[in-house]
């Protein structure tokens, strides 16, 4: 039974709200437009791009995760081409200095004859950095995004820098050819909004790529959003309400991915050794929110907290032995979760 | 005026499409629990109808109120149902889900409540309640059949039918093992049938008796589990019916005391003739003859009939005054009909055809015949109760047999016996007919008991105090002393037949001192004053008192059928006498 459609906004919604600020509309006319122009370049890998976007709109990181060539690095170049943002790459390698991305001081002469250290901003100073494989760095390096990423600012000496708004960091990691890697630490993962899976694309998705890629002409996307209009849509994103049934909802959710948690799943009492921090919440309802803006909504629904769930929290639960042993996986434990918990 | 904000008016506009919601859900809800009503009225008539099953009372269960159990709860849950007051939090978020509104409902409604006003959550309760008047509410929540509820009252009413049709195994075992549960069943059907059998609308006291009897029979049927509760209800029954027939002995001793004066008469001798057999039947057939027959008589035969009715209502008078005042209206009807047909007669010649002379002779017969009408229907009513009294009595004998119990209860009916009864009804067996013969002469009537019955014999004798009548009349005024049962044969029988029934029914004087022993009667209804020596009564006016009772006892089939010829022959040869 479908009484109503879920994805069209009611009738009569004005373009502008009272105060004149983003209405929905706008919101999902602006999603749509980055959407279709990322589109154009990407093939395939809706739910990425959906992912991705929810990410910008909500103000928090990405972290993609897929075997090369697939398209991640692709991708986040697009989708800085969409947007009217600075927009950096960094590629991560063992020998990757953490000034070589946050900067450096260096002596300058000075137009009196003298000379100065003059802080000199790395690549992090930019609205949407491209952390292309991360997870090659060395630790030291890798840590050195963890204050840019929750601070949003840089310290180098004894200066601390603030990073542009906005400031998004969309990093890739290359899930096999581990040897020479280093993992990222659960507090640098727990700073991401989303953990993106790219899976392969499928038979058609292929075929598209192989037309559009090999022809005489690639496509260019075109800006469709300036810094200061995702600014907006991103405090906009954060005014939608949610139910209090909607909230416990999402915190149920988190609280049964502890294994600590009484009325947890036996799943993941037997294979998490750890479950997602209030930092996960977070992440989940702002996601939440989020799609349900895109989805033609004022208010977060069930649904959303559900869609959100595996990206928002499979990188923030820690799994035992027995889940390698058993090749039991986070998003695995997740839907279990997810089926399990009540809405009521 | 006060104005009020959106999110206020956004807010009452909720709580106005919540309640429309409502009232779906309440029409939905009751739809439910009618049903669920319905499987809890089955079930409680399913627990009544194996609670019955387990006391072999099925039949006896009312098919209305077993239909009426769940019609009544389904009714009563479903009326109780539309009363319970929704949560608008709870209709929100059924609304919610039924309607897939996503939560629009319930943010809106906490959004209202919250008073909050910024731009958002006004559009979002804007966009719930234009979402809400969009929604059909019949398609949200569709008036489906429960059919859950539906299939469980199904096999409930299932269930219980074949519990209600299938036989009982412990009652069958119990049965089994105690006869006694299957002839007080037995008993109970034969009542029934005996109440089947009485006429109706036939007259009040009929009509009475017919649902005495039925109402007992059923009272009989419901307790034939146990035999004897099943007994006291018999024997509860039994005695409703004796004080039913408190005036028959009166009625009986009345007609005969007028049958002599009826046979003077060639229009009057059917009846009594048919007062002589005793047969209260026959009687009341003969009586209504006998109106009928008042209709089409001649003056000089109206005049006739009238002295002999005038003669004997006379007689009646000191037995009964309702059969004399039957009587006597008879005669004077007659007597009124014989003179206006006179007087008709003698005024032909002048003024032919006088019409209220003719009305005068009509209205008379007409009362005749009425007052015989009347002495038919008494009759027929004592008919009535004397075979179900009969019936009864075999009844209970039958059901004391099955219980061991072998005493007669005959003192119920006639004081003077019922010690003397018991004594015979203790020994249990072998008591002979010459015993009993011999108890029977003593005068003290002994001689009346069902064992005897049982026995042979002496158990023919249907009147043990009527051999005691002519010393005073003790016992003799019932006339029913349960001397007789149906269960009794003779191959038991000792002696002569005959010199047994001699010794019973020889009609005697018994010499009397005038004191009354306890369990004799002090007045003979017979005779007018039984003074302190030896009876007085006319031997005419006894003797049909003998031959009636032996006459019911064969139309009843209390005397076994081997020896009804004999007892008749005995008193028809008394009668000659």
């Amino acid at each position: 039974m479908s009484v109503l459609p879920a994805n069209i906004p009611p009738s009569g919604t004005p373009q502008q709200s009272p105060q004149g600020g983003p209405t929905p509309y706008r919101f999902i006319e602006t999603a749509r437009a980055i959407e279709a122009e990322v589109g154009q370049v990407i093939i395939g890998q809706g739910e990425v791009v959906r992912g991705v976007l929810t990410c910008l709109l909500a103000g928090g990181h990405a972290l993609l995760e897929g075997i090369p060539g697939l398209g991640k690095t692709l991708l986040v170049r697009t989708i800085g081409d969409t947007l009217d943002l600075t927009f950096s790459r960094v590629q991560f390698t063992p020998d990757l200095m953490p000034a070589d991305i946050t900067g450096t001081s260096i002596l300058r002469d000075t137009p009196d004859g003298m000379r100065s250290f003059e802080f000199q901003p790395g690549p992090l100073f930019a609205n949407l950095v491209l952390a292309d494989e991360v997870n090659r760095a060395t630790p030291k390096t890798q840590s050195a995004l963890l204050e840019a990423m929750q601070e949003r600012r840089v310290t180098a000496g004894r200066t601390t820098h603030t990073l542009p708004e906005p400031f998004f960091v969309l990093a890739t990691q290359n899930p096999i050819e581990m040897e020479g890697t280093y993992p990222l630490p659960e507090a640098q993962l727990d700073r991401f909004l989303f953990k993106l899976t790219v899976p392969y694309p499928s038979e058609d998705d292929l075929l598209r790529i192989a037309q559009v890629t090999t022809g005489a002409s690639l496509p260019h996307p075109s800006r469709v959003a300036t810094g200061a209009a995702l600014l907006e849509l991103m405090h906009f994103a954060r005014e939608v309400p949610a139910a209090e049934s909607v909230m416990r909802f999402a915190v149920r959710i988190v609280r049964r991915t502890n294994p600590e948690t009484p009325d947890a799943p036996p799943e993941v009492k037997r294979f998490a050794r750890y479950g997602s921090s209030p930092r996960g919440l977070q992440s989940l309802v702002l996601g939440a929110k989020v799609r349900a803006l895109l989805e033609g909504r004022y208010n977060v629904a069930f649904e959303d907290i559900r869609a959100v769930a595996l990206p928002a929290l499979r990188h923030r639960i820690i799994l035992g032995f027995e889940a390698d042993a058993e090749a039991i996986t986070t998003d695995k434990l997740i839907h279990d979760v997810v089926a399990t918990t009540p809405e009521e | 005026m006060t104005m009020l904000t959106p999110a206020a008016t956004y807010h009452a506009e909720l709580r106005q499409q919540l309640e429309s919601v409502g009232r779906a859900i309440s029409v939905q809800r009751g739809l439910i629990w009618l049903a669920r009503g319905l499987v809890v009225g089955c079930a409680v008539v399913f627990g009544v109808i194996v609670y019955a099953w387990t006391r072999d009372s099925v039949k006896t269960l009312p098919i209305p109120l077993l239909v009426a159990i769940p019609i009544a709860a389904a009714l009563l849950m479903a009326i109780a149902s539309l009363f319970i007051r929704h949560k608008p939090r709870e209709l929100a978020r059924r609304i919610d889900r039924a309607a897939r509104l996503h939560e629009r409902s319930m943010t809106a409604f906490e959004l209202g409540t919250t008073g909050v006003e910024f731009p958002l959550a006004i559009a979002q309760m804007r966009d719930a309640v234009e979402h809400l008047k969009r929604v059909d509410l019949l398609e949200a929540f569709p008036l489906r059949v429960p059919r859950n509820e539906l299939m469980a009252a199904f096999f409930v009413v299932l269930v219980a039918g074949i519990v209600a049709f299938s036989p009982n195994p412990w009652l069958l075992r119990a049965r089994a093992s105690n006869p006694s549960i299957t002839i007080a069943l037995e008993q109970a059907q034969r009542v029934q049938r005996l109440a089947d059998s009485l006429p109706q609308n036939d007259s009040a006291e009929t009509d009475a008796l017919r649902q005495l009897v039925s109402k007992g029979a059923r009272t009989m049927e419901a307790r034939s589990n146990e035999p004897d509760a099943a007994l006291n209800a018999l024997q509860d029954l039994e005695e409703q019916v004796q004080a039913m027939s408190a005036g028959d002995d009166q009625l009986s001793a009345a007609l005969a005391a007028v049958s002599s004066a009826l046979a003077g008469d060639q229009a009057t001798q059917s009846l009594s003739d048919a007062i002589n057999t005793g047969d209260m039947r026959q009687i009341s057939q003969s009586a209504k003859d006998l109106a009928q027959a008042m209709q089409s008589m001649s003056p000089q035969d109206q005049q006739r009939v009238s002295q002999v009715l005038r003669d004997a209502s006379n007689k009646a008078g000191r037995v009964s005054q309702s059969l004399a005042n039957q009587l006597s209206n008879a005669a004077n009807g007659l007597q009124q009909a014989a003179a206006a047909a006179g007087a008709d007669q003698s005024q032909a010649g002048a003024q032919a055809g006088d019409g209220q002379q003719q009305q005068g002779a009509a209205s008379g017969a007409q009362a005749a015949s009425d007052a015989m009408n009347q002495l038919s229907d008494s009759a027929a009513s004592a008919d009535a109760r004397q075979r179900a009294a009969s019936q009864l009595e075999s009844s209970r004998n039958a059901l004391e047999r099955a219980l061991g119990r072998t005493q007669s209860r005959s003192g119920s009916n006639s004081s003077n016996s019922s010690s003397n009864t018991n004594q015979s009804g203790a020994n249990g067996q072998g008591q002979s007919g010459d015993q009993t013969g011999a108890q029977s002469q003593d005068g003290t009537g002994q001689g009346q008991n069902g064992q005897n019955g049982q026995q042979g014999g002496a158990g023919t004798n249907p009147n043990g105090g009527g051999a005691q009548s002519p010393d005073g009349g003790d016992g003799g005024d019932t006339g029913q002393g349960g001397g007789y049962s149906t269960g009794g044969e003779a191959q038991n029988h000792q002696g002569d037949p005959l010199r047994q029934l001699d010794g019973m029914f020889d009609p005697q004087q018994v010499a009397s001192n005038g004191n009354v022993s306890p369990n004799e009667s002090s007045v003979n209804p017979y005779t007018s004053d039984a003074g302190t020596g030896d009876a007085q009564a006319e031997p005419e006016s006894v003797q049909p008192r003998y031959s009636n009772q032996p006459t019911q006892g064969n139309d009843s089939g209390t005397i076994p059928l081997g020896m009804r010829d004999l007892v008749k022959d005995y008193f028809s040869s008394l009668d000659q006498k």
